[in-house]
């Protein structure tokens, strides 16, 4: 397997920078991970980490415009923000890397804090939260689903916020301070990755994010979740196409021992067409027209769901019953044949496809960087082929539990 | 001390460096085109096959019979193909589009012997079973309901439907009531008939002679019949559509006309207008209805190609309320665009944001093959890039008016809105 090749040094403000040398395309990407998500956030200012994805954009304290220098030199940008972390990455000609260090050093040196960028940030995350949470069938369903998971961590609300009042009543100096507490280099990872040398990355790297101050401050850290207890079930009813159960049930955290075995119970579960759940509910019983399995990969312990889409005519309760026998029997009868060994292959294939192309390679091994282990990008294959049946079972029994899981039953209006 | 007041030297993008896409026969005249890439152990395998909407003898049916094909074999049943494909960490995807059925295998080049088999069992030995058939039905019709509940879906089909026409297949709309009437008889016996035609094939990634050799070797055992001769129906345009939903918080608006296709002299200008229009962020419809009025969360304007026909659309999801402002807007920015050239520094920015796009598209293996492929279907050359890319220097802020004057043409836009 080809080993991601990077050269990792800190600067003196802290700012973790990591090199990749990738000289088969004429392009590199910087890509500047904060260490801040919807975790970090107060309860009563929700919303913030991603109204900040947003806000980066408007205008820095030298740039008034943060596209257009990009876009004059060729460059193209983009950004995300996830419960964790809020990452920012810049794709650029190789001949013209040095704008895009200009750009995203003077961000995080200081933001223009103009109130006309706030309004309208304000009104286009609005707009986004309609588009996104409102006007889509099923649209709000992690709106409701969190809160019923989790009664004391911060991932009970979803990157948007908890309520959307939270971002009309947001002030600009509710801003500075979010800024001046997370968006300082020691709470950053910068990976530049492709047709750059190591030496000329570091050059620019110190040159221009060298003398960016860093100001130590609280970062905020959420409640740990206390282990649920009881069997927890919701039923919502708003206008959508056809009747859908969610279910999540807690599990292990990132970088957990436990992780890997939970994962691959994930998969062998739900993940394509050959999974047991499909097999069981799509085809053989006919309850589902989809159902699937996945697990959200937070580095606070997440959550394994599973959901899917019945089929006209069928009753929801035994749809969800059904479900909790196929788990019961996975737990019973153990993992079948050659299910172990797909689903490791299946991660081989997924994870050798994703590197292709540079780009994600420079986010997974800034997200490794953030989850303490940077070498998790190198090994982390070996980890999922080391696990045994036995292992996956007792993920089953352990994570798997009825008191466990939230139950959110999804149904069409009357 | 850094001097951060003004920007880094500013480089032209001068060069393009394209992948080499080779082309060749196999089989006799199964065209194969290639691009080999030998850093990451991976393979794609495309089979394109020219049975689309115009092919259908049954309206709907193309989804069908393509998507049962992984559904059994002679020798393997829909439960043992999904399993072995997911076995050897494989992918397959089968997607059907207006002028044809792309099939699609992702592979690990350490397995792609195995699965390259399986896929030419499935193309020339599948079996229809119609209990397979029956399920299959049942969960497309669900998801044509859960399709039909989105806005941004209807308003697509719907413009579509407005620039060429209920019946064009480029136009049309399939319903749940209609897939409900296709029988399994009637998809089998079109798979038996004529939907295998004549295919292309692209392959890319960590390509050696042995793999070559081994398509080559599958593809030869296998009977396609003819190119179809028939000809696309004219296109008509029907007027403007409003759908309102009382429920619908936001509205989506799809707008714009007929264009001419890539090959048309003008073509190299009007993508350049296009994206000075809505084709990128920095976009003026971004510009003014995103970052100005705080309308919606995106607003694209794109040209589109099938085969046959192309069309220019604008799409945007707006606050419902202020759907007619937007609109409004939008037809301003068209104004502008027809009349006032764009600065020399907002063209400087385009045509070196276009110059970068282009550059970084050809970044991974698996969007470069497909961007040769869309071409090499039309008849097209690679060298589409390079011509784009030395077209766009050469254009100026008088082109841009009078493409924008000749193509966005007030009269013939027409504007569907579902919300």
């Amino acid at each position: 397997m080809a080993m991601i090749n990077y050269h990792r040094e800190s600067l003196r403000n802290g700012l973790d920078v990591i090199v990749h040398e990738d000289h088969s395309s004429s392009t590199v990407c910087l890509n500047l991970l904060y260490k801040v998500g919807a975790r970090n956030e107060d309860p009563e200012k929700t919303g913030f980490a991603h109204l900040f994805e947003h806000l980066m954009f408007g205008g820095s304290k030298h740039v008034k415009n943060f596209d257009e220098p990009l876009q004059k030199v060729g460059g193209e940008n983009n950004a995300f923000t996830s419960n964790d972390i809020t990452n920012y990455y810049v794709t650029i000609p190789s001949d013209n890397v040095e704008t895009a260090f200009w750009l995203e050093s003077d961000r995080m040196l200081s933001l223009s804090f103009d109130p006309e960028v706030l309004e309208v940030q304000r009104r286009v995350v609005i707009e986004e939260f309609k588009q996104r949470y409102l006007n889509q069938p099923y649209g709000d369903v992690w709106l409701k689903l969190r809160p019923m998971a989790y009664k004391k961590h911060a991932y009970q609300w979803p990157t948007i916020g908890k309520d959307i009042s939270h971002i009309e009543n947001a002030t600009m100096e509710d801003v500075k301070n979010f800024f001046f507490q997370y968006y300082r280099p020691s709470n950053a990872i910068l990976v530049v990755a492709g047709d750059i040398t190591v030496d000329r990355a570091m050059k620019l790297s110190e040159k221009w994010f060298g003398g960016i101050d860093d100001q130590k401050t609280l970062v905020r850290m959420p409640d740990m979740e206390p282990e649920q207890s009881e069997a927890r079930e919701m039923i919502v009813q708003n206008k959508v196409p056809v009747k859908a159960i969610y279910k999540t049930y807690h599990m292990a955290e990132r970088v957990s021992e436990r992780y890997y075995s939970e994962d691959l119970l994930s998969d062998i579960l739900g993940r394509g067409h050959s999974s047991i759940l499909y097999q069981k509910l799509v085809k053989e019983k006919k309850y589902f027209s989809g159902i699937s399995s996945y697990i959200t990969g937070n580095i606070d312990p997440g959550l394994m769901v599973i959901s899917g889409k019945l089929n006209e005519g069928v009753d929801e309760k035994m749809a969800n019953a059904e479900i909790e026998k196929i788990i019961q029997d996975t737990i019973d009868k153990g993992i079948q044949g050659d299910d172990l060994e797909k689903v490791k292959n299946q991660s081989e294939s997924s994870h050798l496809f994703s590197q292709i192309e540079v780009l994600n390679r420079a986010m997974g091994l800034a997200f490794a960087a953030f989850l303490g282990n940077i070498d998790l990008v190198n090994n982390e294959q070996q980890y999922f082929r080391k696990v045994t049946k036995d292992e996956v079972v007792g993920a089953a029994s352990r994570v798997l539990r009825p008191t466990n899981c939230s139950t959110l039953f999804y149904l069409p209006e009357n | 001390m850094v001097d951060r007041s003004v920007s880094p030297p500013i480089h032209e993008i001068r060069s393009l460096r394209l992948p080499e896409f080779q082309k060749s026969a196999i089989a006799g005249d199964i065209p194969l085109g290639l691009i080999r890439h030998e850093d990451h152990p991976v393979i794609t395998l495309n089979v394109v096959i020219p049975s689309g909407a115009l092919q259908e003898p049954l309206k709907g049916i193309t989804y069908f019979t393509a998507k049962m094909l992984s559904e059994g074999t002679s020798d393997l049943n829909a439960y043992q193909i999904a399993s072995k494909i997911d076995f050897y960490g494989g992918h397959l995807d089968i997607s059907p589009s207006p002028d044809h059925v792309s099939i699609k295998l992702y592979s690990l080049k350490k397995f792609f012997p195995t699965l390259l088999s399986l896929l030419a069992d499935i193309l020339q030995d599948a079996s229809f079973p119609e209990k397979e058939f029956d399920t299959m039905k049942q969960i497309r019709i669900q998801q044509i309901k859960q399709q039909m509940a989105r806005n941004s879906v209807v308003a697509g089909l719907q413009y579509r439907k407005c620039l060429f026409g209920e019946t064009h297949p480029y136009g049309q709309i399939v319903e749940a009531k209609q897939v409900n009437a296709i029988s399994h008889e009637e998809v089998l016996g079109h798979y038996q008939k004529n939907f295998l035609r004549s295919p292309s094939i692209y392959v890319a990634g960590a390509v050696d002679d042995i793999e070559i050799g081994l398509i080559e070797k599958e593809f030869s055992g296998m009977k396609f019949s003819g190119k179809d001769s028939q000809v696309m129906p004219h296109p008509l345009t029907s007027e403007n559509l409003e759908i309102e939903k009382a429920e619908s918080v936001q509205t989506s608006i799809r707008m714009g006309n007929i264009t001419i296709n890539r090959k048309h002299p003008d073509h190299f200008r009007l993508k350049v207008a296009n994206e000075i229009l809505g084709g990128f962020f920095g976009s003026r419809l971004m510009m003014n209805i995103r970052e100005k009025k705080g309308l919606t969360y995106g607003i694209y304007s794109s040209l589109i190609h099938f085969n046959e026909l192309s069309f220019w659309q604008i799409g945007t999801d707006v606050l419902k309320e202020k759907k007619d402002e937007a609109i409004g807007e939008i037809l301003n920015e068209i104004t502008q665009l027809q009349n006032i050239p764009p600065s020399s520094d907002e063209l400087f920015t385009l045509k070196n944001y276009m110059k970068g796009k282009i550059a970084s598209s050809f970044d991974t293996i698996l969007d470069t093959i497909d961007l040769a492929k869309t071409l090499d279907l039309n008849g097209m050359s690679f060298d589409y890039w390079n011509d784009l890319f030395n077209a766009i220097d050469q254009v100026s802020g008088e082109d841009i008016n009078s493409v924008a004057s000749k193509y966005f043409d007030a009269k013939s836009i027409r504007i569907v809105t579902v919300g």
